[in-house]
């Protein structure tokens, strides 16, 4: 049976899950790059990413997913990432935005071992 | 046969560190790819080898690279060096001549005066015995200097000096009795013989009675033979290893062979080179700046060796160089650190995903490359592309709508994977074009360009292209009353060696003022992508201090040629930052 258009669509809940959700995972990333608490979602690192120009990566969409502990996805955009540094220089804030996909990618690698 | 029982504990000693040195040598040969063992082999058996023996004599022996630092340094290191290796040659010589007999017991040279009390009768050994102590006392001297050294580093020219580990004290101990004890040993029996020359006769002649010295004579000999076990035993596990490593690591290099992607044979030599003389200490910065001293390489080659982890070590240096430039024993630092970090790495499975997409544009003979860098830094690519159309050039802007990285900072990351699938993307990228001269704004990529990539066309930063077209008067430059200093950026000046370029540019934009520190002294900025992970405060510290010394010398503009450092530098500061294509695009006249 095919689901009648009624002109609009219903997003997927998008509810963030305190419970559910590995928040973990971003305090464990924070111990190794406390900068990563300093960043304010501005997106600047996002408009000079070279990787974004290409791919789907997007530094700050993967900070604020990592911050609410929803890590399913990040793997395939941090590990496009080419570490050239362009997002540091853009960051108001002093991120260590380099250093925070390194610990990213570190931390999903070791979860993924179980 | 001469022989007493004390001769045990140095022959003990001495067949233990000629066991281990050879295995050790075995070793680092077995495990070269079989390319560097062939290199290697052609090398022996070539006369190039002379040249190699000459290095090794200037450098292991005479240690020329120090005196350049500092002569009372060198001095130190040089009489020890080369007065024990002439105490050696000669002692063999001698024992040999005396005895008559080309071949004697090995150690027969070592405890000759104790073994031979008859004082020098022919003319050969009367100069011998002559040459003997003057070599002892030049090596007596230099351990005079070594005890000096740490109650006054600053007269080497060192502020700070290695904070050396127990192995090394204990070492250092057993090297610093050997020859005292040697003295005393030969001046007792002088004194009871006569067979003591001007120096080690001072005792017997100072005093009328020997019966002090029949006490202390045999004991003496003893003493030296057990500190001489000590200090071999010791030697392959403590600083003093570098002594045997020094030599090989001067052959290796010499025969083409060097870092591989990994640690391999010759990183190992490198490390083992090491003499830890401290001379990088005090040239860096994080050191200097903000107290960070696992950096430092005498620290970290040492933690490589003992199979430490030493991350922070490995991931906050700023990749500078200016440590390896000052090294004595020219050990590659950059290089081990990013191996180092290779065995951090995390990514060892970089792809780049959707890269294809990447294209640049083609059509013309000169193609210039902004970098990713430089479109962070607009005015920099404005002003590059101002000068050429100024020169009239057929040139394409490659990257106009945004850079493929070049890979470098993956590299020096230790990504090597996803450093070698960016470089290959985009050197594909950059040939498509069909260009016949590739320029860059950013030393960063031409660095890798002329390193890591074949692109066989002629690879230039925009200050040496921008100096060529002023030679050939394509542009002139309109003179006015502005003073600039210029700042060697890191990449470009100790990576690439291009200091003169830009200075030849601004000698003809207006006044040059040099600061303290230039060419490949000069300081890092700061922001260096060398560094994996120095926070943001450690790295304002450094860029503030780095500053203040152009600040220091009064000029209008600070000039730097690297989209990087204008980006650290510019802020609120006393002096205006400005790339050297500004510069010369501000003055440029057709
Ligand atoms: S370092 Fe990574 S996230 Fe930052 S700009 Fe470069 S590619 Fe994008
Ligand atoms: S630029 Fe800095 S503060 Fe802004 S989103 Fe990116 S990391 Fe966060
Ligand atoms: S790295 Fe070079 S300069 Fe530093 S301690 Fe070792 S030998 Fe000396
Ligand atoms: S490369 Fe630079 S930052 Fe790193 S240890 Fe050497 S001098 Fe210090």
């Amino acid at each position: 049976m095919s689901a009648k258009n009624f002109g609009f669509s219903i997003h997927k809940d998008r509810q963030i899950d305190y419970d559910k959700n590995y928040r973990e995972f971003y305090y464990r990333v924070k111990a190794v790059e406390p900068s990563i608490s300093l960043c304010i979602s501005c997106g600047n690192c996002t408009a000079t990413c070279s990787a974004g120009n290409f791919t789907s990566m997007n530094l700050r969409n993967v900070i604020l997913l990592a911050a609410r502990g929803e890590v399913n996805n990040l793997g395939d955009n941090v590990s496009a990432c080419l570490l050239c540094g362009k997002c540091q220089l853009g960051c108001p804030r002093g991120v260590n935005t380099r250093n925070v996909v390194i610990a990213i990618r570190k931390e999903l690698k070791i979860r993924r071992k179980p | 046969m001469n022989f007493d029982p004390f001769i045990i504990p140095f022959s003990v000693g001495a067949t233990f560190l000629f066991v281990w040195l050879f295995g050790k040598l075995f070793g680092w040969i077995y495990t070269l790819p079989k390319r560097d063992q062939k290199k290697l082999q052609r090398h022996v058996f070539s006369f190039r080898i002379l040249r190699t023996f000459g290095e090794i004599v200037r450098e292991c022996l005479l240690h020329f690279r120090l005196f350049r630092i500092n002569a009372l340094l060198g001095y130190m290191h040089a009489s020890l060096a080369a007065g024990w290796f002439l105490l050696i040659i000669f002692g063999t010589v001698e024992s040999k001549v005396q005895s008559g007999k080309a071949f004697n017991m090995p150690y027969d040279p070592i405890f000759y005066r104790f073994f031979n009390h008859a004082p020098a009768h022919t003319i050969q050994l009367q100069t011998l015995s002559f040459l003997m102590d003057t070599f002892l006392l030049l090596v007596l001297s230099a351990v005079v200097f070594a005890w000096f050294k740490r109650l006054r580093s600053k007269w080497f020219g060192m502020r700070r000096t290695t904070r050396q580990s127990r192995v090394d004290r204990v070492a250092l101990t057993a090297l610093w009795l050997v020859f005292p004890l040697r003295f005393l040993a030969e001046s007792a029996t002088g004194a009871i013989y006569g067979n003591g020359d001007f120096f080690t006769g001072i005792l017997g002649r100072a005093s009328e009675s020997d019966a002090v010295f029949r006490m202390i004579e045999y004991p003496a000999w003893w003493a030296y033979s057990i500190s001489l076990c000590g200090f071999f035993v010791l030697l392959p596990f403590s600083r003093y290893m570098h002594i045997p490593a020094e030599i090989i690591l001067v052959t290796f290099r010499r025969a083409g062979i060097g870092h591989l992607r990994r640690f391999s044979a010759f990183a190992d030599i490198e490390v083992e080179s090491c003499s830890r003389c401290g001379v990088c200490i005090d040239t860096c910065q994080l050191q200097k700046d903000v107290d960070i001293r696992e950096v430092l390489p005498v620290y970290f080659l040492r933690s490589i060796r003992e199979r430490d982890t030493n991350e922070k070590g490995a991931s906050k240096c700023l990749v500078c160089g200016k440590c390896a430039q000052a090294c004595p024993v020219r050990i590659d630092v950059n290089n081990q650190r990013i191996v180092q970090r290779e065995e951090f790495n995390s990514n060892k499975n970089f792809q780049p995903l959707h890269f294809e997409k990447a294209q640049y544009s083609g059509g013309g003979k000169i193609g210039y490359y902004a970098g990713c860098m430089t479109h962070l830094t607009p005015s920099i690519k404005l002003a590059m592309v101002k000068i050429l159309l100024a020169a009239e050039a057929d040139f394409v802007f490659l990257d106009q709508e945004g850079s493929l990285c070049c890979g470098r900072p993956m590299l020096l990351a230790g990504e090597f994977n996803g450093a070698a699938a960016i470089a290959m993307r985009n050197e594909k990228l950059i040939k498509d074009c069909g260009i016949e001269t590739l320029i860059t704004s950013c030393p960063i990529c031409l660095k890798m360009f002329s390193e890591e990539y074949q692109l066989n066309i002629p690879v230039l930063h925009h200050s040496q292209y921008i100096e060529q077209i002023l030679e050939e008067n394509k542009i002139t430059l309109n003179l006015n009353r502005s003073s600039y200093t210029y700042h060697d950026p890191c990449e470009l000046g100790r990576g690439l060696g291009i200091y003169d370029a830009p200075r030849s540019i601004l000698t003809k934009a207006g006044k040059l003022i040099e600061p303290d520190l230039v060419r490949k002294h000069a300081p890092c900025c700061g922001g260096s992508i060398g560094s994996v992970n120095l926070t943001h405060a450690e790295k304002k510290a450094v860029t503030t201090i780095a500053i203040g010394k152009y600040v220091e010398t009064h000029a209008d503009i600070l000039v730097v040629s690297c989209p990087l450092c204008k980006k650290t530098f510019v802020g609120p500061n006393k002096i205006k930052v400005m790339d050297i294509a500004e510069i010369v695009a501000d003055r440029c006249e057709k």
